[in-house]
């Protein structure tokens, strides 16, 4: 299993769960997977055009996921997939 | 005399659920929820659900629903411009390949913000940014556009105002539930007597620059046809459902624009069908937008804007903040409590008709909408 932690500001739309246990061998399935668990992200994670949303930042483990290609990153079981909002301004 | 007030202050961080007792002179305030969220618009359909129209920057616009004003739950479909929309061009671009990817398409139209939630007797609308319109007949389960206005034929023309293109206030004939008005920054009012099939745009008597760019409006449902207008360029009113309009500013502060154009400016009114009276809150112009000289008034008018009074008992002699769109309500009980935040977070209540004012005891972030319920 693969775990996706939510920020706090999200995870308030599921419960307050911040952490999930999902499946997949990418980024991307990992988030089908999230998504599948609880619908209602899908329209939070990624925007009406199917893109992921602007000012989402995903991590894999320590290392940045870039957009558009850390979506096929491959995953492992015990990894851990971290969403957050990037932050401009002072 | 009920139970008391229940009101749900939006703001730019959150929502907070004011509570009164049966006679509004004690206010409990309660935490914000869904913190960190834009909360723009409210409503309560008949059946008492609670609808809250939320947005992030990062995470989008949805709609939350509840049924005790402390658990929300995100309605799963919300108002979405799809590509088969009629008026959306469908350009169907797959964005990446995957599994994900391949579940999304896109419509040159997006929902970026709720700005207006209404629920009629069976019918919960929704008005929004990128300006159009959203109906549900099933309590929120789906939505529907308003193929009407999303192929409007003078769409190509609407231009946004300071807060986008936006379409903002709502309005229906609780007589005729076909009939309903709209209003959007900065096209105008458009009227449909059919429904939303069609919409007419109705404006003429109304000052127009670049665009009609109307603000807010309020009317008595049951006498749909008398609606007051605060527009940019100046306060209006209209005995004729929209077909014509007369200004309505005795007794208002006038203020010149930064065109030179002098008027009454403002955002929100309220209309009281018990009292009939009609609340306003003014502000120093489109240069300035702050209440007239740093003096924070409410004004009202009992007979139909022949005359306006200004109302000041129990608010601060000096104010800068002013009060934006959606942040006034009434209760609709008799006599009518009044309600309003300022952008500084300050929450003002009225429980005669705005011959006095109390400031509550909070200071919220910056308020968006206020919405007033009898418990």
């Amino acid at each position: 299993m693969v775990t996706v932690r939510l920020p706090a500001v999200l995870a308030q739309l599921v419960d307050g769960e911040r952490s999930f246990q999902v499946r997949g061998d990418t980024i991307g399935q990992a988030l089908d997977d999230l998504i599948r668990l609880r619908p209602s992200l899908a329209s939070h994670l990624f925007d009406d055009a199917g893109a992921m949303r602007r000012y989402i930042r995903c991590f894999h483990g320590d290392a940045y996921a870039s957009v558009h290609a850390g979506l096929d990153r491959p995953v492992q079981a015990g990894d851990t997939i971290t969403i957050l909002n990037s932050v401009a301004g002072g | 005399m009920g139970s008391g007030v229940v009101v749900i202050v939006g703001t730019a961080k959150g929502v907070a659920v004011i509570r009164s007792d049966a006679a509004r002179e004690r206010w409990s305030v309660s935490a914000l929820q869904l913190k960190g969220w834009i909360v723009s618009a409210a409503t309560r359909d008949p059946q008492g659900r609670t609808y809250l129209g939320v947005t992030s920057d990062v995470y989008g616009a949805v709609i939350l629903v509840s049924e005790d004003l402390e658990a929300w739950r995100q309605l799963e479909r919300g108002p979405r411009y799809a590509p088969g929309d009629p008026g959306n061009q469908e350009h169907n671009r797959v964005i990446r390949s995957g599994d994900v990817a391949g579940r999304y398409r896109g419509s040159n139209r997006h929902v970026d913000q709720i700005w207006k939630l209404h629920a009629a007797a069976d019918v919960v609308y929704a008005g929004v940014s990128e300006a159009g319109l959203f109906r549900s007949d099933d309590r929120g389960v789906s939505w529907s556009v308003d193929g009407g206005l999303n192929q409007h034929p003078t769409r190509s023309d609407w231009g946004p105002g300071f807060g986008g293109l936006c379409l903002h206030s709502l309005l229906c004939d609780a007589r005729d539930p076909r009939r309903l008005w709209v209003g959007i920054s900065a096209a105008g009012v458009f009227r449909s007597d059919d429904g939303g099939g069609s919409w007419a745009a109705k404006n003429d008597g109304v000052s127009a620059n670049e665009g009609w760019c109307v603000h807010s409006l309020a009317h008595d449902p049951n006498r749909a046809d008398v609606i007051y207008r605060q527009d940019h360029r100046g306060m209006y009113r209209t005995d004729d459902g929209g077909d014509s309009w007369q200004l309505i500013e005795d007794g208002l502060p006038e203020a010149e624009l930064s065109d030179g154009h002098r008027c009454a400016f403002g955002f929100p009114i309220s209309f009281d069908p018990g009292s009939g009276s009609v609340y306003a809150v003014p502000l120093e112009g489109d240069n300035f937008r702050f209440p007239p000289g740093g003096a924070l008034r409410v004004y009202r008018t009992r007979d139909g804007g022949q005359r306006w009074e200004p109302l000041s008992k129990g608010l601060p002699g000096q104010s800068y903040a002013p009060v934006l769109r959606g942040a006034l309500a009434v209760d609709g009980l008799d006599p009518c409590g009044v309600y309003f935040g300022t952008t500084a977070g300050s929450i003002f209540a009225s429980r005669d008709g705005g011959d006095s004012w109390l400031q509550l005891p909070c200071t919220l972030p910056r308020v968006l909408c206020v919405e007033a319920f009898a418990a």
